[in-house]
């Protein structure tokens, strides 16, 4: 283990970060969207699909992997903010018409959390993941 | 290999901006109408193919002249002034001991006291304009300032320094759980009031203590009938602000304390004698320009002629509609077992009201159980519903009654004749000023109807007294006097029998004209007329009453006279039975009845339990293609002959040309119209214009809320105008003529093809969260004031879209709350506004309530939307949701059964999925009852259009062109940009790799 450790670069631990991260979001949304019934299953999918390449990234290093990383979470980042406008209209406007203004901590959060998740995935696709 | 990094982490960034790009682009094209509005870019213009300088094209032209930015600017001006005489004439005058108002010309050294100075309440988060956040907005202390006060800066200065914020009113930005937490009423805890600041007016200052409270609702949040801080209700004066009072009152050192209650909503005065407040006036939610009017009325130099349209009880909880109302909904028995059943969302179908006050609402329930009270009859003094707890007593349940208010002069008024008619009843009055200062009076024309013995078998309930009209005198001068004629409406005196006559009925025995101060003074004028005694005035003092001021004649039973429709002669019966709780479940609730007050009085909610067939009515996606109904190809379509829309300019409703016209557009096209995002997009074929729409209704609200900087030079919002509330307590109807004709001037600027507004629902009880822009607690009064603002909105051109149809009284649980009550109560209550302005004053929009009428949403109500509206009003014109939000789910999305109930255009429908719904049902069924039914929505909503000022430019040499706006080819560059820098950036990393690995070869 800690000879597969030694060949690793930091941006193999921003990948793992970023994998995290995605798990974190990926386990929120899913208690979270089905509850207050704005479920996208588009947003799932690619969180999952990130995580999977995240996987498949700790065991085999691509770029191209990495890209496609990226863009599944910038998917999911930008649906979740999309699917959610209305929330923060109420927000703003201080009433209840286009969806719920009392989640937006809780969109905001889960947001938070997915662009860590791309931010980490961008660093590290400018880094060494493996040392050569 | 570094390289191959840098093309990594390129490709990284560009596709995460390549997915913004993308969703970015997908919901601004949804946002469309509202990014455009931003932006300022239109969809549509019109070209002139053959100029001919003879023909005029101004259908409706502006009193201002041109459309030009110099003639707007006198326009702006006018409102201004409209919206000052609005408050000056609206405010309230409460109190006024040994005539602490108007302040002497020596009395200009003030301390403002209350957080509410530094955190005025312009109106409560809603619709409307929003002038007030400008500098254009206009504070107490601007007000004042401007009068000639010299204000305490250093205590205004703390309060502005303090982290004390008021927090009602508007939801919370975070969980929902925080809302409790974050709820604050706004008011400094008395520690704040330091040695250093009291000492700020122990020598200066102190002439009069200026005290503002607010109370702040807004859409979608009522007033706690018990707070998060005190468990009290929120009208009610709270503990910091009793020790402010104890504060000013202990010091001694302020020669007057008046207090301003800044609020929409009517708050218990019980205190205003325990603090030493001298006078005490209700403010409202004054707008943008409002506190000009207070500071004027503060000085003398407006005389308050405003009346009360809400009864101001001593205890808010005492009205009957509170066991029941906001946070008293209730939820099913078999809430849990039942929800996997219902396909709406938990939210929509969970929360009921059964309305067991029946019509008792405000000043109704308070007079009629006093003149019982007084007669000795039907348990009227029982202690259910007393707020001591001991036997009921008016003068401990009511503090200020509706039409009350003073004036710094006194007037008399002398009942001089009437004149019953078959239609009308003609009242005359002589006003005289008999005090030594110029004002004016309103002259309160109210009635009482027989309750006899076929009223108590069929269960039609009589208030003891009911508004028939108002009007107000001109300016008098001391020992001056008008004589004032009022023509009031019979059909006002008519009941509706929902159990006996299905019908309205005139009833048999004794009725009476009164005039007085209030509706408490015409009561006891009338109660004096029947010889009764013992009658105690507004300040529980013994009075005789004035029978001088009554009329009294009889009538015969009459279950005719009003059986049929004036308008359509459609039958008017009874509609809406299932919407009785006793239709479900047998006898679950008794009506509260004048016959047996403390029998009926409702002392806890009604719980009952959903049925089978009730969730069957829940689930309410119920339309199904009829058998035998028509196909789509019975129906002609896209059959172009050359018609534009300006050619139906003036076209009957019902010329046979509409068919030929609707005949040439496609189904798209028709369905394009039907949804609405503050406003209807152009379909250039046949010539129709994008006709966008503002909202309000105390300004122009919504998309459109600001004059063109292109069109004339500048850009700023609408008036923000007094709150509907302060302009019905003008009694006014000259005033509010005066606010449609202004309302229509602006929207004639903006080229607006209607206004909702006006705000008709009632003030079911104190709490409402949106009763500042509703006229009253009196259905009557709704009535009355919405004729004179639609009539003169519409005659600019400009349609009025009354809100929200109807019932859509309580903001707490709005989304599809049901809402169970008698028939009676109401068409005599909520439906009555709606009543006014549209079978009186022919408005030609309307915009339903997101509640349900029994278990079916408002805009699911085929009785509601068609049989009433249309067929009993002659309503015509189109009848939109209130705001769809492009709902995929839930009750706001059964777009086809909505539509096939009489609903013709869903509003901020921003992605069109309305109208995608009902073409996809058209077409797959080939359904020709839905092509149908897609037709009258297009002809009531392109009638509404032609017939009004969006068609000011066109003619038969005009044609619509459509517009793409800049920003949406922008966007689309900006996708294509960031796609090939994707692309390349993997071409090159691909590039890159391909060199290392022959490098490594």
């Amino acid at each position: 283990m800690n000879k597969f450790l030694k060949k690793k670069g930091i941006g193999f631990y921003l990948l793992v970060l970023s994998g995290i991260l995605a798990i974190i979001a990926t386990a929120r949304y899913a208690d979270w969207a089905p509850a207050n019934y704005v479920m996208n299953p588009l947003i799932l999918a690619v969180l999952i699909i990130g995580i999977v390449l995240d996987l498949l990234l700790v065991l085999y290093d691509n770029d191209y992997l990495v890209v496609a990383a990226t863009a599944c979470y910038s998917v999911a980042l930008f649906q979740l903010l999309a699917d959610n406008v209305g929330s923060f209209v109420d927000a703003f406007q201080g009433i209840v018409m286009f969806g719920d203004p009392t989640q937006v901590g809780t969109i905001l959060s889960i947001s938070y959390i997915i662009a860590g998740s791309i931010l980490a995935s961008i660093i590290a696709s400018f880094t060494k993941r493996v040392r050569t | 290999m570094k390289k191959n990094k840098l093309w990594t982490g390129l490709a990284s960034i560009f596709v995460f901006l390549l997915c913004f790009a993308i969703i970015g682009t997908n919901v601004a094209m949804e946002y469309a109408s509202t990014v455009n509005s931003v932006l300022g870019t239109s969809t549509s213009k019109i070209v002139t193919l053959d100029a001919d300088e003879d023909i005029d094209t101004i259908y409706y032209k502006s009193a201002y002249g041109d459309f030009t930015g110099e003639n707007l600017k006198k326009l702006i001006a006018d409102t201004y002034e409209q919206a000052i005489r609005e408050a000056e004439e609206g405010v309230v005058l409460l109190k006024n001991d040994n005539k602490a108002l108007p302040l002497a010309p020596g009395e200009r050294n003030v301390t403002l006291f209350g957080h509410a100075v530094v955190q005025p309440l312009y109106r409560n988060n809603s619709a409307g304009s929003n002038l007030y956040q400008t500098e254009e907005g206009v504070d107490l202390y601007e007000a004042l300032t401007e009068t000639g006060f010299r204000i305490n800066d250093k205590l205004y200065k703390a309060y502005q320094n303090s982290p004390t914020r008021r927090s009602t009113g508007h939801r919370s930005f975070g969980v929902a759980e925080s809302e409790v937490l974050a709820w604050s009423l706004g008011e400094e805890d008395i520690s704040f009031y330091t040695d250093e600041l009291k000492a700020s007016w122990e020598n200066d200052y102190n002439d009069v203590a200026i005290v503002m409270f607010a109370r702040q609702a807004g859409e979608g949040v009522e007033l706690h009938m018990e707070t998060p801080s005190e468990g009290i209700s929120q009208l009610a004066l709270h503990q910091e602000e009793k020790d402010l009072l104890k504060m000013i009152k202990d010091s001694g050192k302020f020669e007057k304390v008046i207090v301003l209650l800044n609020t929409g909503n009517p708050m218990e005065l019980g205190w205003l004698e325990e603090y030493g407040v001298d006078a005490c006036l209700w403010i409202g939610c004054p707008g943008a320009k409002g506190f000009i009017g207070v500071a004027n009325i503060l000085t003398g130099e407006a005389n308050p002629s405003g009346k009360l349209t809400t009864t101001y009880a001593a205890n808010s909880l005492s009205s009957p509609a509170a066991v029941n109302n906001s946070f008293n909904n209730q939820q099913w028995l078999n809430l849990e077992e039942a929800l996997p059943r219902l396909t709406d969302f938990p939210t929509e179908v969970s929360h009921y009201v059964v309305q067991a006050e029946g019509i008792y609402i405000g000043y109704k329930y308070y007079e009629t159980r006093y003149e019982d009270y007084i007669l000795g009859r039907f348990n009227a003094d029982g202690t259910a519903g007393s707020s001591t707890g001991g036997p009921w007593n008016y003068t401990d349940e009511v503090i200020y009654p509706f039409g009350y208010g003073l004036s710094y002069t006194t007037f008399k008024q002398t009942l001089d004749k009437v004149e019953v008619g078959e239609e009308i009843i003609k009242v005359q009055v002589t006003v005289k000023n008999t005090g030594d200062v110029p004002g004016k009076s309103v002259v309160q024309v109210y009635a009482q109807t027989p309750y006899g013995e076929y009223e108590q078998k069929n269960k039609v309930e009589k208030s003891a007294i009911q508004l028939l009209d108002f009007a107000k005198t001109k300016l008098l001068q001391p020992g001056e006097s008008e004589t004032i004629n009022i023509e009031c409406d019979k059909y006002l005196l008519a009941s509706y029998d929902y159990v006996g006559a299905k019908g309205y009925i005139l009833s048999e025995g004794d009725y009476y004209i009164a005039i007085g101060d209030d509706v408490h003074d015409a009561l006891n004028n009338i109660l004096a007329a029947k010889g009764a005694r013992g009658m105690v005035d507004v300040h529980g003092k013994l009075t005789a009453g004035d029978r001088s001021k009554t009329y009294k004649w009889a009538e015969e039973f009459d279950d005719t006279k009003y059986r049929y429709s004036e308008k359509t002669g459609v039958r008017v019966t009874n509609r809406f039975d299932d919407a009785d709780i006793n239709y479900w479940h047998d006898d679950a609730v008794t009506y509260l009845s004048r016959s047996d007050w403390q029998g009926t009085y409702p002392v806890e909610p009604v719980r009952i339990a959903l049925t089978d067939e009730m969730i069957k009515v829940l689930n309410a996606d119920f339309y199904r293609k009829p058998e035998g109904a028509p196909s789509v190809s019975d129906f002609i379509q896209g059959d172009n002959q050359g018609i534009p829309l300006v050619a139906m300019r003036g076209v009957d409703y019902d010329d046979p040309l509409w068919e030929t016209f609707l005949n040439q557009m496609t189904i798209e096209e028709m369905a394009s119209l039907i949804a609405n995002t503050f406003g209807t997009k152009e379909v250039p074929s046949v010539g129709v214009p994008a006709a966008p729409a503002g909202d309000g209704p105390d300004g122009i609200g919504g998309a459109n809320s600001s004059f063109s900087e292109e069109k004339y030079g500048f850009s700023v919002p609408t008036m923000c105008y007094t709150s509907e509330t302060i302009l019905a307590s003008t009694f006014n109807k000259d005033l509010m003529a005066r606010r449609g004709e202004l309302m229509g001037e602006e929207a004639l600027f903006m080229g607006l093809v209607e206004i909702w507004a006006p705000g008709a629902n009632l003030h079911r009880t104190p709490f409402g969260g949106r009763s500042f822009e509703y006229y009253s607690e009196d259905a009557n009064m709704n009535y009355l004031c919405s004729i004179p603002f639609v009539e003169s909105l519409q005659a600019k051109g400009v349609n009025a879209g009354p809100k929200h149809l109807a019932g859509n009284d309580q903001e707490n649980n709005r989304q599809g709350v049901i809402l169970f009550f008698n028939e009676q109560a109401f068409r005599e209550g909520a439906l009555r506004g709606f009543e006014g302005a549209i079978a009186k004053a022919n408005a030609h929009s309307v915009m339903q309530g997101f509640n349900r009428l029994g278990l079916v949403g408002c805009s699911l109500s085929t009785p509601l939307n068609t049989e009433v509206v249309r067929n009993e009003w002659g309503f015509r014109g189109h009848i939109e949701t209130d705001a769809v939000a492009g709902a995929q789910e839930g009750y706001k999305s059964h777009y086809v059964s909505m539509f096939v109930s009489g609903t013709d255009s869903f509003c901020l429908d921003f992605a069109g999925l309305s109208s995608k719904k009902v073409v996809e049902a058209i077409r797959a069924n080939d359904d020709g009852n839905l092509l149908a039914h897609l037709r009258r929505a297009a002809h009531n909503i392109l009638y509404n259009i032609v017939n009004s000022n969006v068609m000011n430019g066109h003619s038969a040499n005009t044609i619509v062109v459509s517009i793409t706006p800049w920003w949406q080819p922008f966007l689309y560059t900006l996708i294509t940009l960031f796609a090939l820098l994707t692309i390349i950036s993997l071409v090159m990393l691909t590039l890159g790799k391909n060199r290392a690995r022959k490098g490594q070869l």
